[in-house]
């Protein structure tokens, strides 16, 4: 009887330990992790954060000394001897706040997700591989290590994130790897480059081609041409102004005499294309401003400049607040995490900014192989061998590791097989300028240490992808911007429509100069701009793309920088959160006139009158912008859907120019009519319907109207933890005005990822946040301190220091590294 | 003074062991005490139970406490557990089961080993 006792005793005790030490689903393996000593009360913070204490650590592999200081929102500045000291330091800092958003974007890139997160992250992770962010982050690896400056700062910047990890016991762990059940791995240079290509795949990872092939073959090229359109047909406010000289003889353009019509490579087979991941519309709101103006139009008679890069708001920021300074550089700004350097930011001399160009550098081809073992493929009258990259994707909680055997052509790699399950289109393959080779770091650090208009233009030659519009402005006066990357040299509309992978005719053939990329230079007007529309007028001799983001926000930055004298950065300001809705303005009393002439019931009246009566400003407060946002989604959709949707095949609407033109300017246009229904829909029953359509939607969603139908209620912008799963690290509900198609471009969950404005003149005066901090753990102080002042359109002034000596009163701070 | 005095060996142990070891010393130290020098299966429950207990509430206490619930506040709502106070309450309480089932295992192989004479002597 003892021996049953004894034995069920100890199995039971066994069990329970055993039961607490691993993982159950989503249930992190509790012993650990409720531990006081090492589980999550460790990630704690006092409000008095540990920022807030001097430390002197001894490090490995310093050359000489450095010195950082903390300001009171948390932000390094660093003092280093030299460049390997100074990127080692920026390493170990943003592993220090930021370690877990390094390991997850990196992983997302390289498809190394399902090692750490189970089997629901497959698809994401093949997906990953197939699109070749692999062999596009080794191509762009080897450049950027065969440059002696890039290397020796990738190289720090390794070592600074190694010495953080190793020091880290297993209660500091970040609490995301509590709550997951993994540990942090070592840094490599090669994930300095996957979060290069994580960022190519968010701002130029998508495709029309499948979208526009399908609306070829079933509207025919007369309609096509009509409803899609190269450049905007009702406004547009380029980011070249219209008229700027084009000072180079332009290249021919390769195939243009063999040019075969583009739908040769589908005509012959009707089949139509399947909606894939990447040919999913572009989320509006991802997108960016920039803008400078020049002396004359400003209080100090110095250039003012100003960036808003528009993405996916999450908690931490995407971006991380640095000053780095050497004997030869001193830079502030905000840098990516993964990333060394500044990628956004000014120095003593001069001032920069990004923001997305949206030109066409994904196309995909239709690839015929051979057999099924995808050895060879047919390419200019012959079979043509393929390579092959095994990719190994290891499956947490799955002994074995899924196999996946990538195919590249010379295009690029396959994408998609014909046959494969859960897809009905045609072998693909994806060329895409993530897979050219570049040194993007080496960009960021040429202008780092800029010092004038020349540095600035030989900073840009370093640059691939993603393709950006680099705002500039100088001491000595000067403003500028160029559309850079690096562009393929395309016949026009190449790309719009899927492309024949087996004829010559439809290759990439060769590039744009980069000296002929599109720039101007103190142009007469007196400023410069972007806000990711048209790069130029139609007049520029190349082809970038056939579409480009809507051109509300531009055309609103330019009417008011064009109005501004006497400007200051709080003019900046008020104009990066300038509300203004350029769409309301253009269609909107088009719109009410249509329901003027008919009976609306008494709530219906109300909405009207709201709507009559409104500013056409997005703020917070007002109940218009809800009706009007919720309006012009539905009548888009009235307008379209009957012939341009399909819930399985890829489709697009024409772009949002185009409806504002058929709206305005083609009243009795055929695709008024709802081709589902019997009846004959004009427009202006188009417009009745989709109103009261959108007010029924409203009260579905909101309750009748009333306050709760207010702006910021309904638009309900919200910023959300990266893991997008864990709720209590979220931002609490944002109460701001905006809007996707507004210069406060926020929405839902994108918008302004960080806002700067910098006074150029003999001292440099900025002023920046990002709606969320510098740290990364959610119980730290500095998680999301500066949101509250996102949130009301302030910003802060950024403390640029000239030496580690400087007294402040904002510096809290000192952390010493010594050599050991 | 036993019953005491084991209270204070897991109590000490545990407290001290835990920041050098792994969670699972509140599991082996009762075991082992239990298995050293224990008298009835209740007490032998009870005392591992309450020393493990008193150790972790002390710890999740000072440090919920010094970081003022900054990270286990937001824990608890993950759990859907109402407030830092309760998960600290849940955690102490699993705590001292996994410890006093140890000690109660401890405690019957004990019985394997130790003549009835010596424990029922008082």
């Amino acid at each position: 009887m003892k021996y049953v006792k004894a034995l069920l005793s100890v199995a039971f005790a066994v069990f329970l330990v055993f039961a607490l030490s691993r993982p159950w689903g989503p249930v992190p393996a509790l012993g650990p992790f409720i531990s006081p000593y090492t589980g999550f009360w460790q990630n704690g913070e006092a409000p008095f954060s540990e920022h807030f204490g001097d430390r002197e650590l001894e490090l490995d592999s310093l050359r000489e000394g450095v010195t950082i200081r903390f300001d009171d929102v948390g932000v390094p500045h660093i003092f280093a001897q030299n460049n390997y000291d100074l990127y080692y330091t920026q390493g170990y800092v943003t592993a220090k706040d930021r370690l877990w958003q390094m390991d997850l974007q990196t992983r997302a890139a390289a498809g190394r997700l399902s090692e750490v997160l189970g089997s629901r992250t497959v698809e994401m992770d093949r997906r990953a591989r197939r699109m070749g962010m692999g062999y596009g982050a080794e191509v762009n690896l080897k450049t950027t290590m065969s440059d002696p400056i890039s290397r020796e700062a990738l190289l720090g910047y390794t070592a600074g994130i190694n010495a953080y990890i190793d020091q880290l016991s297993a209660k500091n762990v970040p609490i995301e790897y509590k709550l997951l059940g993994y540990e942090p791995e070592h840094w490599t240079p090669i994930k300095c480059m996957y979060m290069l290509e994580q960022m190519t795949l968010t701002l130029a990872g998508r495709a029309d081609d499948l979208a526009m092939t399908n609306l070829l073959k079933s509207l025919g090229q007369g309609t096509v041409n009509d409803l899609f359109p190269d450049y905007p047909l009702l406004k547009e406010s380029p980011v070249i102004p219209a008229g700027t000289p084009w000072n180079f003889t332009p290249l021919p353009i390769p195939g243009t005499s063999t040019k075969k019509t583009t739908s040769d490579s589908t005509d012959t087979e009707n089949e139509m294309m399947p909606a894939i991941p990447l040919s999913e519309p572009n989320v509006e709101g991802l997108g960016s401003n920039n803008w400078a103006i020049s002396g004359a139009k400003s209080a100090t008679g110095y250039p003012i400049l100003s960036n808003d890069p528009h993405l996916e708001l999450t908690l931490p920021s995407i971006w991380y607040q640095v000053q780095l300074h050497t004997p030869d550089m001193n830079v502030y700004g905000v840098s990516l995490p993964g990333i060394p350097g500044v990628v956004i930011g000014f120095n003593q001399n001069v001032a920069w900014g990004v923001t997305n160009v949206d030109a066409d550098v994904l196309d995909l081809y239709k690839i015929k192989f051979r057999d099924s073992t995808h050895a060879e493929y047919w390419y200019n009258n012959a079979w043509r061998k393929t390579r092959k990259r095994l990719e190994m994707i290891a499956v947490k909680g799955s002994s074995d590791s899924i196999r996946e055997n990538v195919i590249y052509t010379h295009h690029g790699p396959i994408i998609n097989y014909e046959g494969e399950k859960g897809y009905t289109g045609p072998t693909l393959a994806a060329k895409w300028i993530g897979h050219e080779p570049g040194n993007g770091f080496r960009t960021f650090y040429e202008l780092n240490i800029a010092r004038n208009y020349d540095d600035y233009r030989k900073a840009l030659t370093y640059y691939v992808g993603p393709a950006q519009n680099f705002v500039f402005a100088d001491n000595s006066k000067n403003i500028a911007i160029t559309v850079n990357g690096k562009f393929p040299l395309k016949r026009k509309e190449q790309g719009k429509f899927l492309l024949d992978g087996s004829n010559p005719a439809d290759d990439w053939r060769g590039w744009i100069p980069m000296a002929q990329n599109p720039t101007v230079k103190n142009p007469p007007r007196g400023y410069v701009s972007s806000a990711n529309q048209s790069s130029t007028d139609p007049s520029y001799p190349y082809y970038i793309n056939w579409r480009f983001a809507p051109p509300e926000r531009a055309i609103r930055i330019n009417e008011r920088l064009e109005q501004m004298t006497q400007a200051t950065a709080d003019s900046f300001r008020v104009l990066q959160n300038d509300n203004f809705s350029v769409l309301a303005r253009t269609i909107l009393p088009t719109l009410l006139e249509y329901l003027r002439t008919i009976p609306l019931g008494p709530f219906q009246k109300v909405a009207y009158q709201t709507l009559a009566d409104w500013n056409m400003v997005n703020s917070a407060e007002a109940i218009a912008p809800s009706i009007f946002e919720e309006w012009v989604v539905t009548l888009g959709s009235a307008i379209w859907k009957d012939e341009f949707h399909s819930d399985s095949l890829a489709f697009r609407y024409p772009t949002r120019d185009r409806t504002e033109y058929l709206i305005l300017k083609q009243p009795d246009a055929r695709w008024f009519d709802n081709v589902k229904t019997p009846a004959k829909e004009t427009i202006s029953d188009i417009v009745q319907q989709s109103f009261k359509a959108a007010l029924d939607s409203l009260t579905a969603r909101h309750g009748p109207m009333s306050p709760t139908w207010r702006w910021a209620d309904v638009k309900d912008t919200e910023i959300v933890h990266l893991s997008r799963a864990l709720k209590p690290f979220n931002s609490k509900p944002i109460r701001n005005g905006g809007g996707g198609s507004v210069v406060n471009a926020s929405t839902h969950h994108h918008g302004p990822s960080w806002r700067m404005v910098v006074e150029l003149g003999p001292e440099p005066k900025a002023y920046g946040l990002y709606p969320g901090g510098q740290s990364g753990n959610p119980a730290s102080p500095l998680y999301m301190n500066m949101l509250a002042k996102w949130e009301k359109g302030e910003l802060n002034e950024l403390l640029f220091m000239k030496s580690p000596e400087e007294k402040n009163s904002r510096l809290q701070s000192t952390w010493t590294f010594k050599k050991k | 003074m036993r019953v005491l005095g084991n209270y204070f060996i897991i109590l000490v142990a545990t407290g001290l062991l835990q920041f050098i070891l792994p969670w699972w010393v509140i599991a082996v130290v009762p075991f082992l005490v239990c298995l050293w020098r224990s008298k009835h299966a209740g007490v032998a429950y009870g005392v591992s139970l309450a020393a493990v207990s008193t150790v972790w509430l002390a710890y999740a206490t000072f440090v919920h406490n010094s970081t003022q619930g900054s990270m286990s506040n937001r824990i608890a709502e993950l759990f859907s557990l109402p407030s830092g106070a309760a998960l600290m309450f849940s955690v102490t309480l699993l705590s001292g089961l996994v410890a006093g089932f140890c000690g109660l295992a401890g405690y019957y192989v004990r019985q394997l080993f130790v003549k009835e004479t010596i424990v029922t002597r008082t």
